[in-house]
Parts: structure tokens; C-alpha cells; sequence
């Protein structure tokens, strides 16, 4: 009976530690994304007063097309993260199909409605392929999607004799408006990307498909015993990756009707980019889409808000690089400090019970 | 119907990886309300015989019988559909994940259609813990901030979640303190009286002794005994351990 009480007691005890525990950790992880939409709107702020014509529709609608295309690929990049794998082919496989897309109405005389089907059904391949070389066959991702990323950018100039493709003289299509109509004055581009973000955000939360990209990235060995099929899971990953690639493709050579062989070149960059700004973890397990949005924002803000300034293109992409290894080091940072603050309230949990260490460090 | 069916019977397994034969045509059957302790020394096939069991590996000879029904079981999902739960020594958990996600691991539920019934799995957790009386912080906490205990709890409580009459324990107290080992093993006493059938893999003759009803010794892939814990002894079962007789 006594032990019982004993017992009883020492669980709220233990409990009440916990709690505090958690909290912590918790504390962490909001500070994460609030100081990231923190420095978003810090940045939008600054370069409202240092940058001419910075905070005007005009140019905010400017952003948002600019930076469309790079969060549509970012979100499914996120999944693939999340899930443990990374793919650096996505610049190519984004212009070589522009140059499948228009090729195919140019030369092959194709209806665009068929021609954009072709060209998704290409990025959709284009991922299967990563996805059965990494996932079935066992070759690691970064080696099979670096080829990929030459491989496919030397296709698109071998397919085009690099020069763009033109079909601007061809009939016109129902197709066209999808990737460059402003119904309202918001850009399709916008539309598209805000679609693939609301749908991004319901499938990973709400969806077994999420689920099991956390559960596959955060433990694969742990997930497959759980009766998830890790390796479907991330192959899929990968489809998805290449089929906003194609999606991309498709709607960027359908708003210009010419396609260049350069296109999405150091594309992959600002999608890595946008995504670890996000705070998705390398080590995968972990991310989010919103996240990833305010990544792209930030990047976004900071390409376009120098321009205004009046530096050069080149400030930009310097400043983007150095925006991602801060990000890095930030995330590194915080993370050191998560795990110390978790350490510590372990070892004064332990002080007081018998309790055991967290198994992993309480990462 | 004075000899009850066994809910699990494994006969004549054999399982190769490679050259080496980790079981050789082994027998063991799991009766309800039975805690069966499978012992035997590292490398004996313990962990072999309980992977195949629950899906992960698949025997190159012998059949499985899920009460008295001959099975094939291909994948862990298969034998939770079979009512066999599994909670390994590796534990399967998430640790970025929070407690109710991870004792739905896989099996998440889900409402209007596709969506995953998040709601029920908090409920259903918070039940769970009640249930097996486990100290268990606030079910949202990250399995990743827990200690050992509470972590095989979770373990535990996902294994009883999942409502399978059978339970297949792989090392549940080995990475624990005295005083959680002892909470984990009220907790698989608590599934016996509940009626499920338990194969039980301990290298602690301690633990082995208080938990087990049957004691099956494995040596070299081959069973060597199958004792009724009252009718042996720990020197018994160490000598059979070590030199394979009494």
C-alpha cells in the first residue's frame, strides 16, 4: 500500500519534470519559426525604407512571381527532405522541360494541351528515375542527382542546339493562360503556388502520406517494423519532386512561348536554399511548409530588394549564398542549445530520481 | 476441450542467412494467458524465431499456425492483421515525433477518408496510459525527450493499442534501471491478465523467472527444453544454457 503511494507520488513528480521537459524543447522549436518570421518581416520593413518602390503592389506582385516557381519545387522538396533525401537535379529537369514542352509544339506540331501532359509525364519520369536508382537500387541520392543535374542540362542544349524555342507564331491555346494570365492582377504563377501550398500543408499534416515521410525520415529502420512501406514512401518523394518540376516547365513555357536552353539554371540552389531556411532538418524527421515559405519570402525579398537598391544581380546571389550558410549555422546553433537545455533538464531530473538519461541525447 | 489450441504455434523452422543456419527446424507454441520466455545464448536465434513471427523475416521451411489456421506471414503489417504485435528491442519509435503519434506508428486512424483522425489518437493514447497506469508525460511531448522507461512504455502501450491477442517481447528490460524494469514488467503482467498470449525474449534470468509460465531454451537454432517454470530452476536452466544438459 505504502509502495503504491510512494509509487503514485513519485509518477506526478516525475510528470511535473516532464512537463517542464517539454517545454523547453517546445520553447525551442517555436523560437525556430518565430524568429525566421521574425527576420522575414524585418527584412520586408527594411527594404520598404531603404529600397525605392519596394513596398508597392506593383513590386510585391513582382516577388511573388519570381519567387513562385522556386517555393512550388521548394514544397516538394520539403516532403523529400523531410523524408531523408535531397535531389540536385531539379534546375535541369525544370529546363529541359521548357525545352521538351516547347520542342514538342515547335517541331512536333503537338497541341500544348498534350505537349504540357508529355512534359509533366517527363518530370514525373525524371523523379522515378532518381527515385528507383537511389531507393531500390541503393546508390546515393547525391551522386544519382548530381548526374542528373548535367546530364539533363546537356540534353536541353543538345535538344535545342542552344538556342531558345519559339512557338509565340503558333496558333494560340487554352493552355496559355494557365501559366501567364493575372486574373485580378495576381499572376498565375502566385495561384499555383499558393495551391501547391495549401495542398503541400494538408497532405504533410493530415495526411498518412506525412505521417509516414516523418516516420521514414526520422527512423527508417523504426518506421518499416511499424508496417510503412519507407522505400514506396520515398520514391514517391522523389515523383514528386519531379512532377512540380515538369508543372514549372510547363507553365513558365506557357507564359513566355519560348524556351531557352539555360533555363533554371542555379535553380536547385535557391530551392535548397528556401527549404533549409525553412528550418527542414538536413538529418531529415523534421520541416514544415510554412517554413519553407517564409524561406522563399526571405530569399525573395532579398533577390528583388537589392536590385532596387541599385546593386547589381551579382549582390543577389552573393547575398542568397551568404543567407543560406547563416541559416545553416543558425539552425546548428539552435539546435546545440535545444539539446543543452534538454541535457540539462535531464540531469536535474536525474539529481533527484534514479531516472535514465534520454536514450538519444533528447534531439 | 481440456488442451486449449495454442493462438501461435511455430513448427519445424528453419531459417539460412547465407551459409549459416540460424534455426533448425524449431517448435514453439503460445497458449492465452501464458507468458512463454524464450532464452537461449547470443546468437542461439532468439531475436531469428521472434522477426520471423511478426513479419520482418520470412522461414525457408516450417509453418505458422494462427489459432489453428496455417499462415504465411509476409510483412509486419500482415501480422498485425494477425493480431501479432511486436515490441522490439530497437523499440521502433520516432523520436521527433510525440508519444500518440508514435504508439499509432503506421497505423494512424483516419477519418473522412484520408485525413488522419488526430484527434482519436490523442484520445486513444491518453486511454492506453490510464489503462496500463505508465508514467507518461503529456502524450504531445517528442518521444525523443523520454527517458528509457518511459519510452519502452510507449513501446508497450502501442503493442496494447493495437489490440492483438498476441505480443511478441524482444528484450523489453535490458536497457533499463531496476526500478523501470520493474514497471515494464507489471506492465506485461498486466497483459497476461488480460489474456494475451506473450513469447517473451530475456537475457535476464531474474526477469525470465518472475515474469515467465513456460521457459523454452534455444541452443545453436535448436530448441533443447521446454520447461514449466515450476518444475525447474535457475541452475537448471544456466547449466542447460551453458553446456546444453541438466
Amino acid at each position: 500500500m505504502e509502495d503504491q503511494a510512494a509509487d503514485a507520488v513519485s509518477r506526478a513528480a516525475a510528470e511535473a519534470r516532464s512537463a517542464q521537459r517539454i517545454e523547453t524543447i517546445r520553447g525551442v522549436l517555436l523560437t525556430r519559426q518565430v524568429a525566421m518570421t521574425v527576420v522575414a518581416i524585418a527584412l520586408f520593413v527594411f527594404f520598404s525604407f531603404s529600397a525605392n518602390n519596394f513596398a508597392t503592389w506593383g513590386n510585391i506582385i513582382d516577388i511573388v512571381r519570381a519567387s513562385a516557381f522556386i517555393g512550388i519545387v521548394a514544397v516538394t522538396w520539403t516532403y523529400l527532405l523531410i523524408a531523408g533525401e535531397l535531389d540536385l537535379s531539379v534546375g535541369s529537369v525544370y529546363g529541359f522541360g521548357t525545352i521538351i514542352m516547347a520542342w514538342l509544339i515547335a517541331s512536333g506540331g503537338l497541341d500544348p494541351w498534350i505537349a504540357a501532359g508529355l512534359t509533366l509525364a517527363f518530370g514525373a519520369l525524371v523523379g522515378a528515375i532518381n527515385g528507383v536508382i537511389t531507393v531500390y537500387v541503393g546508390v546515393r541520392a547525391f551522386v544519382v542527382t548530381l548526374g542528373m543535374l548535367s546530364a539533363l542540362r546537356g540534353a536541353a542544349h543538345y535538344v535545342s542546339g542552344s538556342f531558345p524555342i519559339s512557338f509565340a507564331r503558333g496558333a494560340d491555346s487554352s493552355l496559355y493562360p494557365l501559366g501567364g494570365a493575372t486574373p485580378l492582377g495576381i499572376p498565375a504563377q502566385a495561384i499555383w503556388f499558393i495551391a501547391v501550398l495549401v495542398v503541400g500543408i494538408v497532405v504533410l499534416r493530415y495526411t498518412r502520406f506525412g505521417y509516414w515521410l516523418f516516420a521514414t525520415g526520422g527512423n527508417e529502420l523504426a518506421a518499416r517494423e511499424s508496417g510503412i512501406p519507407t522505400r514506396r514512401i520515398r520514391f514517391v518523394a522523389f515523383v514528386l519532386v519531379g512532377l512540380s518540376c515538369g508543372l514549372i516547365a510547363v507553365l513558365q513555357a506557357a507564359w513566355l512561348k519560348t524556351a531557352t536552353p539555360t533555363t533554371g539554371l542555379a535553380f536547385e540552389l535557391q530551392v535548397i536554399g528556401a527549404v533549409l531556411i525553412g528550418g527542414t532538418a538536413l538529418t531529415g524527421g523534421e520541416g514544415s511548409i510554412y517554413g519553407t515559405l517564409i524561406g522563399t519570402a526571405i530569399l525573395g525579398m532579398v533577390t528583388n530588394g537589392l536590385v532596387l537598391m541599385g546593386y547589381p544581380p551579382a549582390a543577389s546571389l552573393l547575398a542568397a549564398g551568404l543567407i543560406v550558410v547563416l541559416a545553416g549555422v543558425l539552425d546548428a546553433v539552435m539546435r546545440r542549445t535545444g539539446e543543452r537545455a534538454a541535457q540539462a533538464a535531464f540531469a536535474a531530473a536525474a539529481a533527484e530520481s534514479e531516472d535514465e538519461p534520454p536514450a538519444n541525447g533528447g534531439r | 476441450m481440456s488442451d486449449p489450441q495454442p493462438v501461435l504455434e511455430a513448427r519445424g523452422i528453419v531459417k539460412r542467412f547465407g551459409g549459416v543456419l540460424a534455426l533448425r527446424g524449431v517448435d514453439v507454441s503460445l497458449n492465452r494467458g501464458e507468458i512463454v520466455a524464450l532464452v537461449g545464448d547470443n546468437g542461439a536465434g532468439k531475436s531469428t524465431l521472434v522477426k520471423i513471427l511478426c513479419g520482418v523475416h520470412h522461414a525457408d521451411q516450417g509453418e505458422v499456425l494462427v489459432e489453428g489456421r496455417r499462415v504465411n506471414i509476409d510483412s509486419p503489417n500482415h501480422a498485425l492483421q494477425l493480431g501479432i504485435s511486436t515490441v522490439f528491442q530497437d523499440l521502433a519509435l520516432v523520436n521527433q515525433r510525440d508519444v500518440a503519434n508514435n504508439m499509432f506508428l503506421g497505423q494512424e486512424p483516419r477519418r473522412y477518408m484520408f485525413l488522419v483522425d488526430r484527434p482519436r489518437m490523442v484520445r486513444e493514447a491518453r486511454v492506453a496510459i490510464e489503462r496500463l497506469r505508465v508514467g507518461l508525460p503529456d502524450v504531445r511531448s517528442k518521444v525523443g525527450s523520454l527517458s528509457g522507461g518511459q519510452r519502452q512504455a510507449v513501446a508497450v502501450a502501442r503493442a496494447w493499442l493495437q489490440g492483438g491477442m498476441i505480443t511478441l517481447f524482444d528484450e523489453p528490460t535490458a536497457a533499463l534501471g531496476v526500478r523501470e524494469a520493474g514497471r515494464v514488467m507489471e506492465l506485461i503482467k498486466t497483459m497476461r491478465a488480460e489474456q494475451h498470449a506473450i513469447l517473451l525474449i530475456s537475457h535476464n534470468l531474474e526477469t525470465v523467472f518472475d515474469l515467465a509460465d513456460r521457459i523454452v531454451i534455444l541452443r545453436h537454432g535448436t530448441k533443447i527444453a521446454d520447461l514449466s517454470k515450476a518444475d525447474t530452476s535457475k541452475q537448471d536452466v544456466v547449466s542447460l544454457l551453458t553446456s546444453g544438459t541438466v
